[in-house]
Formats: structure tokens, C-alpha cells, sequence
């Protein structure tokens, strides 16, 4: 992954990956015979007097031969960037004539949004023994990347979202006798789920639909859960469209 | 973002727990839905006893689904002045509808739906039979009675629980006799209903000599018992009398058979039968025959008469009453006919100028019956008027004898084929005034003159050829003279020729003629020279 710097404006052409390593490129100066990178973390007051410049051992650019004009840069960046942060980014240059350090700065940020993704599984509610495909959205509670490998870091926040979505098939009985669905012929799904792997999880929660009184009698339905189990695809909707 | 969140987890929170198994009928969800119970889960098997069913719905339930059907397979359903195997109730407003069950009068068990839309409970009631004691008393008159046909045995069931007027309904079935009960025809089995007191009386007959098996049933339980309808004997049951073991074979004496009935019967068992092998019997206002039947009054007692024949024997009478017969010997002896009639004069003798009556008086037996009391005369002398004429009240019949013959009338009346003779003697009528008539009243001596007598009479005619004597006298008294060619007096005539010899007397002859029986007339002639 590739993020572009504009030296002369200071910011990033897109906000900076998260949890996976990435490239920076930019113009370098004329002559810039080596740069060094580092960034430092913006607190969330913007407090910019004492940035811990990181890594300590700077992201480095050698060129074989001193850079001519609108030559880019290509620097590494093998440490992944926390999501939901505002970083500080030092680019010093070394000219070959002025043997001096010319330094710049770029600010740009990791995503701050939760992830929602499109989920589209298949459930099996236990208690009432059926199963139904549905669709819905899973709401991680930070900001995700695909990319990001599940073992590179702590995954679990990650791998953990709410999911709320609707029935696609019915998951009334015969008749409706004891049960229907909570609206046309979808019933309502909020749970949870584990991503198993970048795009398949696992979950689990409630099915809510309209149970019947088991009063024969009595014709007033009313909002009822189950459990569910639930195997199912998580697309990142919004990756396909920035593409 | 945080919002739909939450909303969803609210939701999932907020709704109840589906739970399957809530759907499953269980005893406390069938409750739940539809609860039965009853006040009572036996009844007496009387069709009276009530038990109260009641259904309560979840108070919850639709309002078009409280319509509560209850239908049983036994007993009677009642509610909402309804009742039938069948009824359906709407729940109030607590979802509570009530019924009452009836119980029948048989012993079974009641099952009982409950029906609501598709909910449908089922409950039983058992209807327990009842011990006889606790449903009706009975009480029998006798175990024993004549087989009579009259004699009752009299039943009365007094009912212990009063139910609809079905449930009053008494069965009383025999096998022998029959029953009398208000307002029915005698049959072996009656079914009566009992009034407001619950009594019912049934009379059983029989004439018959049986062992009547007899059952009673009412609400559906029975009670049996015996009655032995034992044989009557004759004494127990009428006595005979007769006024006479004998009476004369005149063909209507009769002796007066009495029968009289010892015991109460029926209209039917009135009916007497009186049979004889000679005579007649007489019964009232039948024609007499061999046998007749007669109709005990009131009292019970019944009269014919046996009017024997004119044979001399014995009558073997017969009387049947209440099947039981009775035989008895009336004997015919013989009989003289003067008990029968009787013939006098009223005078031994009458002169016959057919006019004069003999008065001839025929008496008959005083029991002579009407129509045969027609005696006729007859006489060998004379007339007799009428020939024939009924006796009177008095038994007597007369008739007159008259006769211009003389002589001895021999008379007889004849009764009922029997006879009785007398004699009346007609003698001469004579005259009672006789007239003397000469052809002349002058005679001289030798010479003759005719005579001409005339009888008369003053009641009828004068017997015929009557013999006249003359004789002729003088004035001293002496005969004078004779008389010739005399006739006897024919029609009241008689003439003759006197003839003067020749005399030197002068002066009056008496004539006198002299009829037979005294009369006499005279006439004078003088002799003349």
C-alpha cells in the first residue's frame, strides 16, 4: 500500500493505513541524496511541544545517485499505524552540496470511524430448529483493516462486531402458528460475531421475530427472541467502493 | 451509529424469550386456555341432580372466539333457560361462562366437551345409580289375592325426588293381570306420571291363577316383586238358593234360583250363567231358554226362575259365576190338573129356553203366566159363550151356558193343554102361563068342539112337544065328557078335541088344560041343550 505526500501542502493524499506496513512517496528536492522518516503520534488536544518521534531508527531513502529534479521518493514504513490516531510526519533531506538537513512535515491520520461491513449468512436459531440466510451490517467498534493480517497484532477488536440485520427467508412456522416474522417476511437479527478469518465469521445472538400467544384464543402477537448461531460473510462494502 | 446500537440491543432486550415448548398442550397451558371444572364430578343417575360446569377462559382471549360450546353424551345441559345434549354460552366478560348439567337417569358416565374455536376440553360426570330406597317407596296391598279379576292389589309408588314431568313417568310392568291405572286402559304395562305429590296408585288385577312377576320402574330403577293370584272356591264366592227343590211339571211352576255374589266384582264378572237340562229358566227381560245369562245388580245378586215342563223328571241346573260352577237338582213331580184349573157351574140345572144361562167358572193356577192363561170352553149342550176367554186377576174365567135342548150340557175349559169338566142340566122351559081357547063357547050334548092351548112364557122359548092334559068338569065337579086328538104343544101349542057325550047336564064345563110342570089354564064351554 502506497499513501502519497504533498510536502509543500503537509498532508497525505488519503488517510494513512493502519495495521499493516506501507509506502510513502513524494517529490524529493533536487539533489536529495538520502531522507530519513519519522512520525510522532498528535495527541487529541493537539499538543505538539514533546512528540516522541518514532521509530527511533528512521524509515530511510537512499538513492543511488542524487535526486533530480521531480524525482519520488519511496520510503518503507514497516510499523503499522494505530487506527483512530493523528500522526506527525518529519521528512529530513540531505543535499549533497549543502551537506545541510532540510526537514519537512505532513500530517495525516488513520482511519477514526468504526468498520461496518456488509455481513450475509446463513443462521440457525436452535430453539425453533431453523434456518435462515440474512443480510445485515457488522459494526466493529474501532476501525478496521482488511488487509491488516488477524495475527499480526491483537486481533480481537478486530474480529468482534455487533451485527444487526433482517431475514432474508422466512422463519415463520406453518400457519404461523407459533411464530412469524417480525415485518413482510424478514424477522430482525442483532447479535455478534467473531471473524474467523479476514471475511468469514462466526456469531451468534438473538433472532427476533412475532411469536404467537400460545393461547389459541388469543390472536395478539408479540416481538419475541432466540438464539441464534450464524456462519457468514463479512464484505467490505465500503473497500469496493474507494476503489 | 451508536444509536442503532443500542436501539438494536434495547430490542433484543426488551422482547420476551421465544419458548417452544409453551406451545406444547400441557395441562397448565390447556388451563391456561380453556379451564373446566365442576361443582360436582358424580350425580345421582335420577335425572334430577344438577351439576354445575364451569369454563374460564383466559381472561385474554378474543372476543370473537368466547362463544363456549358444551355438548355431553349424556345428562342434559341447561343454561340460559336452554337445555339440550348441546348449548353454547358466550363467556362474560372475565371469560367465565357457567352451565348445569342434569343428570340422567340411567347409571353412566357423561362426557362432557367443552368446545372454544378450536380448543376443546373434555370432563366427565358420572351419573351413580341409586338404590331403589333412595328414588321412590312402594307399598304393595297383598302379595296375595283371589284370581278373581276384581280383587286388587293395589301399588303405590311415592316418588322421592321430583323431576320434570318425563322424570315423573312410572313403568309398571306384570306378567300376569293387568293393570288399572286413571285414566288408561287395563294393560300389562301402564306408564302413569306422577302429580305434584309424587304418588302414583296402580291397581293389579287377574283372573287368572298365576304367580304375576310385577316390575316397577321409575328414573330408571327398578324394583320387582311377586304376586300370587290364588284360585277362588265357589263358597268363597256366591251362594245359591233355590225357593223350591220341587215343583210340579205343569209346565210353568217354577222355582226361584237366588244367586247372590260374596265378593265386590266387576262389571264384566256380573255376568251369571244359568244353564238347566229341562224346563226353561226365565231371567228378566229375557226370553226364556235353556240357559240364560243375568247380570248380578248392585248387591250382587242375581234371580232367574226355572219353570219346569210338562214331563215329570228332574232339571239339572247349572250356575256359573266368576268360572266357578255350581250344580244343583230341581225335580218336576206330577201334577193334577185340578191345581191347574178348575171348572164349576153356577147352577146345576137351567131351563133351556135359550135364554136362561148357566154361569160356568174356569179357575187356573194362579201362576199361570200370562199367554197361557187362555182358557177355552166347550159344552156337548147348548152354547157356551165365549169359547174362549183369558183368566182375569183372579184367576178365573167364566163363560155362559145356554141351551134350548134339554138336557145335561157336559162342559169343559181347557187351560195350558190341561182340562177340566163339569155338567149343567137344561130341563124343559116350560110355560109360565097357559091360555084356553075353545072354537066354541056353546056345546050340546054329544057334540065336540076343538081346543087350543097356548103356553107362553116370559123368558125365552118353551121347550118343545110339551104334554098337556085336559080335563073337563062340571060345576059339581064332575068329569064330564073326553078329549081326543090331543097334540102335544109344539111352538107353545097344543090342541085337542073335546067331545061332550051325550049328558043331560046343562050348564058350565070346565076345561083345564095342565102342562107338563104345573102350569094350567082354563076355559069354560057351556052345554047347551
Amino acid at each position: 500500500m502506497r499513501v502519497a505526500v504533498d510536502l509543500a501542502a503537509g498532508a497525505f493524499d488519503r488517510s494513512l493505513p493502519f495495521d499493516v506496513p506501507f509506502f510513502i512517496v513524494g517529490r524529493a528536492p533536487e539533489g536529495t541524496q538520502s531522507l530519513e522518516v519519522q512520525y510522532a503520534v498528535i495527541s487529541g488536544t493537539g499538543e505538539t511541544s514533546s512528540l516522541h518521534w518514532l521509530p527511533s531508527e528512521p524509515a530511510r531513502w537512499r538513492p543511488d545517485h542524487p535526486a533530480g529534479s521531480d524525482e519520488r521518493f519511496l520510503v518503507f514504513v514497516p510499523a503499522p499505524l494505530e487506527a483512530g490516531r493523528m500522526y506527525r510526519w518529519r521528512f529530513a533531506f540531505r543535499n549533497e552540496r549543502a551537506s545541510t538537513e532540510s526537514v519537512s512535515t505532513a500530517e495525516g491520520r488513520t482511519e477514526q470511524k468504526n468498520y461496518v461491513s456488509l455481513d450475509v449468512g446463513l443462521l440457525y436459531a436452535g430453539d425453533i430448529s431453523i434456518g435462515a440466510l440474512y443480510v445485515g451490517s457488522n459494526i466493529y467498534f474501532r476501525p478496521v483493516n482488511k488487509d491488516a493480517p488477524l495475527t499480526a497484532v491483537s486481533s480481537l477488536g478486530r474480529r468482534l462486531a455487533l451485527t444487526v440485520g433482517v431475514t432474508v427467508s422466512s422463519v415463520a412456522d406453518e400457519n404461523n402458528r407459533t411464530r412469524s416474522d417480525l415485518f413482510w417476511h424478514q424477522s430482525f437479527v442483532v447479535g455478534g460475531g467473531y471473524r474467523i478469518t479476514s471475511s468469514l465469521r462466526a456469531g451468534g445472538g438473538a433472532l427476533i421475530f412475532r411469536q404467537s400467544d400460545p393461547n389459541p384464543l388469543v390472536t395478539n402477537r408479540t416481538a419475541a427472541a432466540t438464539w441464534y448461531a450464524s456462519f457468514s460473510y463479512d464484505f467490505d462494502v465500503m473497500k469496493g467502493f474507494l476503489r | 451509529m451508536r444509536g442503532l446500537v443500542l436501539a438494536a440491543t434495547l430490542a433484543a432486550l426488551t422482547v420476551s424469550c421465544h419458548r417452544p415448548d409453551d406451545y406444547l398442550l400441557s395441562p397448565t397451558l390447556a388451563d391456561q386456555v380453556l379451564a373446566v371444572t365442576l361443582s360436582s364430578a358424580t350425580l345421582p343417575a335420577d335425572g334430577i341432580s344438577r351439576a354445575t360446569i364451569t369454563a374460564q377462559l383466559d381472561p385474554r382471549t378474543d372476543f370473537d372466539k368466547r362463544s363456549i360450546t358444551f355438548a355431553t353424551t349424556a345428562g342434559t345441559l341447561i343454561a340460559d333457560g336452554k337445555e339440550g345434549s348441546s348449548i353454547t354460552v358466550p363467556a362474560d366478560t372475565n371469560g367465565k361462562a357457567v352451565v348445569e348439567l342434569r343428570s340422567s337417569t340411567s347409571a353412566t358416565t357423561a362426557q362432557i366437551d367443552v368446545t372454544v374455536a378450536t380448543v376443546s376440553r373434555t370432563t366427565s360426570v358420572q351419573f351413580q345409580k341409586l338404590a331403589r330406597e333412595d328414588v321412590f317407596d312402594i307399598s304393595i296391598s297383598s302379595s296375595t289375592v283371589p284370581a278373581d279379576g276384581f280383587t286388587p292389589v293395589v301399588i303405590t309408588v311415592g316418588l322421592k325426588r321430583l323431576g320434570t314431568t318425563d322424570q315423573r313417568s312410572i313403568k309398571f310392568e306384570t306378567s300376569s293381570g293387568t293393570f288399572n291405572a286413571s285414566g288408561q286402559q287395563a294393560s300389562r304395562s301402564v306408564s302413569v306420571t306422577a302429580g305434584p305429590t309424587g304418588v302414583v296408585v296402580v291397581e293389579l288385577r287377574s283372573d287368572a291363577v298365576s304367580t304375576a312377576y310385577v316390575r316397577v320402574t321409575a328414573l330408571d330403577t327398578l324394583y320387582e316383586f311377586q304376586v300370587s293370584f290364588t284360585a277362588l272356591t265357589r263358597e268363597d264366592t256366591f251362594d245359591v238358593s233355590i225357593s223350591s227343590g220341587s215343583i210340579p211339571a205343569d209346565g210353568f211352576s217354577a222355582s226361584t234360583i237366588t244367586v247372590q255374589l260374596k265378593r265386590a266384582v266387576s262389571a264384566q264378572q256380573r255376568a251369571i250363567r244359568f244353564e238347566t237340562s229341562a224346563g226353561v229358566l226365565i231371567g228378566p227381560g229375557q226370553p226364556t231358554a235353556k240357559a240364560v245369562t243375568v247380570n248380578a245388580d248392585a248387591n250382587g245378586r242375581a234371580v232367574v226362575d226355572l219353570q219346569s215342563d210338562k214331563t215329570v223328571g228332574s232339571a239339572r241346573v247349572r250356575v256359573t259365576a266368576l268360572d266357578l260352577p255350581y250344580e244343583f237338582t230341581v225335580n218336576f213331580t206330577a201334577v193334577s190338573p185340578s191345581s191347574v184349573i178348575s171348572l164349576s157351574a153356577s147352577s146345576p140345572s137351567a131351563a133351556a129356553d135359550g135364554v136362561t144361562t148357566i154361569i160356568v167358572t174356569a179357575t187356573v193356577a194362579a201362576n199361570l203366566p200370562a199367554g197361557r192363561r187362555t182358557v177355552a170352553f166347550r159344552t156337548t149342550l147348548g152354547q157356551i159363550t165365549p169359547a174362549s176367554v183369558d183368566a182375569d186377576g183372579s184367576n178365573t174365567a167364566r163363560a155362559s151356558v145356554t141351551s134350548v135342548v134339554v138336557g145335561t150340557a157336559r162342559i169343559t175349559a181347557t187351560v195350558d193343554g190341561t182340562n177340566a169338566e163339569t155338567t149343567a142340566q137344561f130341563t124343559q122351559s116350560l110355560p109360565d102361563s097357559v091360555f084356553v081357547a075353545p072354537d066354541a063357547v056353546t056345546l050340546s050334548s054329544g057334540g065336540s068342539a076343538g081346543i087350543r092351548v097356548t103356553l107362553l112364557r116370559s123368558v125365552g122359548a118353551i121347550s118343545p112337544r110339551l104334554q098337556v092334559t085336559f080335563s073337563a068338569t062340571t060345576s059339581t065337579g064332575a068329569a064330564l065328557g073326553t078329549f081326543s086328538r090331543i097334540t102335544l104343544a109344539e111352538n107353545g101349542v097344543s090342541t085337542a078335541t073335546y067331545n061332550v057325550n051325550p049328558t043331560a047336564y046343562l050348564g058350565p064345563v070346565t076345561i083345564t088344560a095342565i102342562v107338563e110342570g104345573g102350569a094350567t089354564g082354563t076355559a069354560t064351554i057351556q052345554i047347551v041343550p
